[in-house]
C-alpha cells in the first residue's frame, strides 16, 4: 500500500507535467521540451522563499504568479514570433528556453541540492495501512490539479474555445476566437501545472538540476499516451511511474532511466501515434 | 567597319544569378577566388597567430565542426532531428579507445573502424525510426543516447576498472601528433575532406533525395525514391561522420572518460546547427566555431569588467548565453549565421546597388 | 443608388512573389445585394474571398496593389479577427466545421466570442434550430457524423451566429448532390431575405448561384472577363456556352469550325 501511494504520487507529478505538455501541443503544435526545467525552476523558487522564512501559503502563490509571468514572456517574446515556421523551429525554441532556464537556475540558486521541509509530517491511517502524509498529499494534490485542468478543458466555455483551436486554428480564428489569448492561456496553465509539479516534487525528493529528468519522463508519458490526448497523458504517466518503480525494485537504479524509454519504444513501434493519439499524416515535430 | 551602336556598359551580375544548370551544382559557386584563397591562407598560418590556449580551442572547434557537419546532414538536410549526438561521439571514442589503447591498432585503422561502427549504430537507430514521425525520431535517438551512455559507463567501471582509458599518441604518416600544432594541421586536413564530402553529398542525388524525403514524403515516394533507403543512408553517413569526430576527440584529449558524453553535448550540437543555419555546410562550420569559442569569448569579455565568478555560476552564464543566442537566432534569423554571411556578402558584392534575391539561401 | 458595402479597387494578390493570383480586380457589392463570382479552378475566386476576410497566409502572399473598402473604411491587409469583428464572416471551402465538437458546441464557439462592438442580434442557440430544422435531431452529435449537406448548413448557421454584415460563402456546392445543392442555396436565399446581410457567393455551379444573385462577375486567370446583372449573364450565349454548359445548336455534333471558334473565343477570354 505504501508503495502504491508512492507510485501514485510520482505518477501524479508526471501526469501534471505531461498534461501541460499535451495542452501546449494541442493548441499550438509545439512540443515543449522545457517543461521539466520550468518545474524545477519553480521548485527552486518555492524552496528559496520557504528558506527565507515565508509561509508556504505565501510562497506557493508567489511562485505560481512568477510562473504565469514566465509563460506570458515565453509566449509573447518567442512562441508568437515563430508562428508559421517549419515545425521543428518550435521544438528548438523550447530547447533554447530549456538551456536558458538551466543557466538561470545555476546562476540564481547555485548548483546545489536543496531539501525542503515537507508540509505535513507523520502518517495517516488509510485502508488499513500506515501511509506517509506527504505521499498522500502529493498524490491527492497532483491528481486533483490534473483533474481540474481536464475539467476546465472539457466543461467550461474557455475550454470549448481551446478545443476548437486544437481542432482547426484557422477556422477558430474565423469564428472569432482570439488565438493569442487562447494559446497564451494554454502556456500559462502548462507552466502553473509545472510549478505545482515542481513544488510537489520538492515535497518528496531533492531539488537539484538533476531533477530536470522528471521533464523527460513526463515527455515520454505524453508520447506514450499520444501527444494530443489528456487521457493518454494520464495513462502514460501511470505506465512510466510503474515501469520505473518496477525496475528500481528488481534491478539496479542505473537502469531506472532506461525503463520508460524502452517501454515507449515498444509502444511506439506498435502504435506510432501513441495509445490515444489521433493518427495524422501531417508532418509535425 | 565601325559599329554604330555604343557598347552597353558591363552589368554587374548578382551573385545568385545562375545562367546554366551546371552552375547550380558546382562545388564552388562563387566567383571571388581571392576571397577563398585569402581565407585558406589565414587558416594555414593560424597556429602562428594565436597562443597555445586558443590553438587548443581551435582544435576542439575543428573536431566540433566535423561532428556538426555530420549532424547537419541528418538533421538539416534530411530533417530527422537527432538527440543521439553524444551517443555517437561515445561510440566513436570508445571504438578508438578499445582498439587503439587496448589492442594497439594503428591510428588510421582506428579512425576507419570508428567510421564503420558509427555507421552501423546509425542504421541500428534508423531502423525503428522509419515508421515514426519527427518528434518520435528524436525520442528514439534519445533512447539511443541512454542506451549507449549506460553501456559505456558499465564498460568503464567493469572492464577498465579505472577512471578512464588513456589513449596513445597517434602516429600519422610523417609526424607524431603530440602537440597542438601538428594536430591543427591534421584536423584541418580532416575537416577539409569532411566539408568536401558533405558538399558533394548535398549536391548529389543522395543529398537531393534526403531533401525530397524531408520536404514531402508522399511526393518523394511517388517520384520513385525509396524512403527507407534514403533515411537509412542519412543515418548511416551522418553517424559515421559524428563517430569519426568522437574518435578524433578521444585521441586529442588523450584520456577517454564516459562522463564526458552527457545529454548537454547533444543539445549543444543541435544549438550549433540552429545558430549556424540548418541545412547548410557553411552554417554548421560557422555554428560549431561560434559555439565552441563562445564560452571563452564571454570569459575574456567579462574579465576586464572585473566579474569573477565561481566555476558553477560560470557554467550557468554560459548556458544563459547559449539559450539566448538560440532564441535570438530562431526569432530574428531562422536561417542562421549562414544567411547573415550571404547577406553581408551580397551587399558587399553589389554595393551600391540593391538586389533582393528570390531565395536568401545562396 | 444604395451604398456599396464592399468595394475592391484594382486589387492584386501575389503568391510567393511569382504567381499573380488576382490581377487588377475591381468589384462593387451594393448594400443588401447578392453577388455571385463564378469561374474555373485557379481563376482566383477563393483568393479574393481570403483577401477580403483576412485569411491570406502571411509568409509568402502579399496584396501588392489596390484597396479593399468595407463601408468606406479601408480594410486592405486586415487580419481575420479584425474583419470578423467588423461583421465580415467567411464560410470556407474546406474544413468548415469542428469535427470533434458537437453541433451545439460548434454554434457555441461563435456565441462565446461575440465582440461587444457589434450590435446585439436576434440569433441565439434556441432559435438557430428553428431556422435550421434539419439540424435539430443532431444537436448533440459530433459534427463529423453529419452528412455533407448538413455540415454545410451547420457551417452557414455558425457563420450566421456571428451576425454578419457581409457573408462570404466559398464553394458551397462542393461534394453535394444536386438536390442538396438546391436545398442549401434556397436556404441561403431565405436567410438573406430574413436577416438582410449582403452576400458574396463564389461557386463553380454557375447556374445555381447566378439564379439567386443580383449581380455576377465571371473570372478567368485572375481577371474579371464579364460582369453585369445576373439575369443578363444568364442570357448571354457565350456565358452559356462556357460556364453553363449549353451549346448553341444543341443536339448536333459540333462541327470542326464550331470547335475552333470555341477554342479561339476561350483563349481570348483568358
Amino acid at each position: 500500500m505504501q508503495q502504491l501511494t508512492s507510485v501514485l504520487g510520482v505518477a501524479g507529478i508526471y501526469a501534471l507535467l505531461a498534461t501541460g505538455i499535451v495542452l501546449v501541443y494541442r493548441t499550438s503544435r509545439v512540443v515543449n521540451l522545457a517543461q521539466g526545467h520550468l518545474a524545477i525552476l519553480c521548485a527552486f523558487c518555492v524552496a528559496a522563499l520557504l528558506a527565507a522564512g515565508y509561509h508556504w501559503t505565501a510562497a506557493l502563490p508567489v511562485t505560481i504568479a512568477v510562473g504565469c509571468l514566465i509563460a506570458a514572456v515565453i509566449y509573447f517574446a518567442v512562441m508568437r514570433r515563430i508562428v508559421g515556421e517549419p515545425a521543428f523551429v518550435g521544438l528548438m525554441a523550447t530547447v533554447g528556453i530549456a538551456i536558458l532556464l538551466r543557466g538561470v537556475m545555476v546562476v540564481a540558486f547555485g548548483g546545489v541540492t536543496i531539501t525542503t521541509q515537507p508540509l505535513l509530517n507523520g502518517s495517516i491511517q488509510l485502508f488499513g495501512a500506515d501511509l506517509s502524509a506527504t505521499q498522500v498529499l502529493v498524490a491527492v494534490a497532483a491528481w486533483g490539479v490534473v483533474g481540474a485542468i481536464v475539467s476546465v478543458n472539457q466543461f467550461t466555455s474557455i475550454g470549448l474555445l481551446m478545443r476548437a483551436t486544437t481542432e482547426n486554428v484557422v477556422l477558430a480564428a474565423q469564428r472569432g476566437v482570439n488565438i493569442d489569448r487562447i494559446v497564451c492561456l494554454a502556456w500559462v496553465i502548462a507552466v502553473c501545472a509545472a510549478a505545482t509539479g515542481g513544488f510537489l516534487h520538492s515535497q518528496r525528493a531533492f531539488v537539484s538540476t538533476a531533477a530536470i529528468l522528471i521533464g523527460v519522463n513526463a515527455l515520454i508519458a505524453a508520447l506514450i499516451g499520444g501527444m494530443d490526448s489528456f487521457i493518454g497523458a494520464v495513462i502514460g504517466a501511470l505506465a512510466v511511474a510503474a515501469s520505473e518503480h518496477f525496475v528500481l525494485l528488481h534491478f539496479e537504479a542505473r537502469y531506472a532511466d532506461l525503463a520508460p524509454v524502452c517501454l515507449m519504444l515498444v509502444i511506439l513501434t506498435i502504435r506510432p501515434w501513441g495509445l490515444f493519439g489521433t493518427q495524422e499524416d501531417v508532418e509535425r515535430v | 567597319m565601325t559599329d554604330g551602336r555604343a557598347r552597353a556598359p558591363a552589368v554587374r551580375r548578382p551573385p545568385t544569378l545562375h545562367t546554366s544548370y551546371r552552375q547550380t551544382f558546382r562545388l564552388w559557386r562563387g566567383k571571388e577566388w581571392w576571397c577563398l584563397l585569402s581565407g585558406i591562407g589565414v587558416t594555414l598560418i593560424w597556429p602562428f597567430l594565436v597562443n597555445a590556449f586558443w590553438l587548443h580551442l581551435s582544435n576542439l572547434a575543428l573536431i566540433a565542426v566535423v561532428a556538426t557537419v555530420g549532424l547537419n546532414l541528418l538533421s538539416g538536410n534530411a530533417r530527422l532531428v537527432s538527440l543521439g549526438q553524444a551517443a555517437l561521439l561515445a561510440v566513436g571514442g570508445f571504438t578508438a579507445g578499445i582498439l587503439g589503447a587496448q589492442y594497439d591498432l594503428p591510428f588510421w585503422l582506428c579512425l576507419l573502424t570508428s567510421l564503420g561502427t558509427g555507421g552501423l549504430t546509425g542504421i541500428l537507430v534508423g531502423v525503428p525510426s522509419l515508421r515514426l514521425k519527427a518528434i518520435y525520431v528524436a525520442i528514439t535517438t534519445l533512447a539511443l543516447h541512454f542506451a549507449v551512455t549506460t553501456l559505456v559507463s558499465i564498460y568503464q567501471t567493469e572492464a577498465v576498472r579505472a577512471q578512464g582509458i588513456v589513449m596513445p599518441i597517434p602516429d600519422f604518416v610523417f609526424a607524431k601528433l603530440g602537440d597542438s600544432r601538428p594536430w591543427f594541421y591534421f584536423l584541418l586536413l580532416v575537416v577539409a575532406l569532411v566539408i568536401v564530402a558533405a558538399l558533394n553529398l548535398e549536391r548529389s542525388y543522395i543529398g537531393r533525395r534526403w531533401i525530397a524525403v524531408a520536404d514531402h514524403e508522399v511526393a518523394a515516394r511517388s517520384a520513385g525514391i525509396n524512403i527507407s533507403v534514403a533515411k537509412l543512408t542519412a543515418f548511416a553517413i551522418s553517424s559515421a561522420m559524428v563517430s569519426l569526430a568522437g574518435a578524433l576527440g578521444a585521441y586529442y584529449e588523450g584520456v577517454l572518460t564516459a562522463e564526458t558524453y552527457d545529454i548537454q553535448l547533444a543539445i549543444t550540437s543541435l544549438a550549433m546547427i540552429i545558430v549556424g543555419g540548418v541545412g547548410s555546410v557553411l552554417g554548421s562550420v560557422l555554428g560549431a566555431l561560434l559555439l565552441t569559442f563562445l564560452p571563452y569569448l564571454l570569459d575574456a569579455a567579462m574579465k576586464p569588467a572585473g566579474i569573477a565568478l565561481s566555476g558553477g555560476s560560470l557554467n550557468g552564464i554560459h548556458s544563459i548565453a547559449y539559450g539566448t543566442l538560440i532564441l535570438l537566432f530562431l526569432v530574428f534569423e531562422p536561417l542562421g549565421l549562414a544567411a547573415v554571411w550571404y547577406r553581408i556578402r551580397n551587399t558587399c558584392m553589389l554595393w551600391p546597388l540593391k538586389y533582393t534575391p528570390l531565395e536568401a539561401k545562396r | 443608388m444604395s451604398k456599396s458595402v464592399l468595394q475592391l479597387d484594382q486589387l492584386e494578390v501575389v503568391y510567393g512573389r511569382v504567381v499573380r493570383a488576382v490581377q487588377g480586380i475591381s468589384m462593387c457589392i451594393p448594400d443588401g445585394s447578392t453577388v455571385a463570382v463564378v469561374g474555373l479552378n485557379g481563376s482566383g475566386k477563393t483568393t479574393i474571398l481570403r483577401a477580403i476576410s483576412g485569411f491570406l497566409p502571411s509568409e509568402n502572399v502579399a496584396i501588392t496593389q489596390g484597396t479593399i473598402r468595407f463601408r468606406d473604411r479601408d480594410i486592405t491587409g486586415w487580419h481575420a479577427d479584425q474583419t470578423a469583428a467588423r461583421g465580415i464572416v467567411l464560410v470556407p471551402e474546406l474544413n468548415k466545421v469542428f469535427g470533434t465538437l458537437t453541433v451545439e458546441e460548434n454554434l457555441e464557439v461563435g456565441l462565446r466570442t461575440q465582440s461587444s462592438a457589434r450590435p446585439k442580434g436576434a440569433i441565439t442557440l434556441s432559435n438557430v434550430f428553428d431556422l435550421f430544422p434539419t439540424l435539430t435531431p443532431h444537436r448533440r452529435r459530433r459534427a463529423i457524423w453529419l452528412s455533407g449537406g448538413e455540415r454545410q448548413l451547420l457551417a452557414i448557421a455558425a457563420a450566421l451566429i456571428k451576425r454578419p454584415t457581409l457573408l462570404l460563402v466559398d464553394e458551397m456546392s462542393l461534394g453535394l448532390s444536386p438536390i442538396m445543392q438546391r436545398q442549401v442555396i434556397d436556404k441561403l436565399k431565405e436567410l438573406k431575405r430574413d436577416f438582410g446581410f449582403s452576400l458574396l457567393v463564389v461557386d463553380q455551379n454557375a447556374r445555381a448561384v447566378l439564379e439567386i444573385a443580383d449581380f455576377g462577375y465571371i473570372m478567368e486567370n485572375g481577371m474579371i472577363v464579364r460582369d453585369g446583372p445576373a439575369q443578363a449573364l444568364l442570357a448571354n450565349t457565350e456565358v452559356q456556352e462556357f460556364y453553363l454548359g449549353r451549346r448553341s445548336g444543341e443536339g448536333q455534333r459540333p462541327s470542326y469550325r464550331d470547335v475552333k471558334q470555341y477554342r479561339r473565343t476561350r483563349r481570348w477570354w483568358g
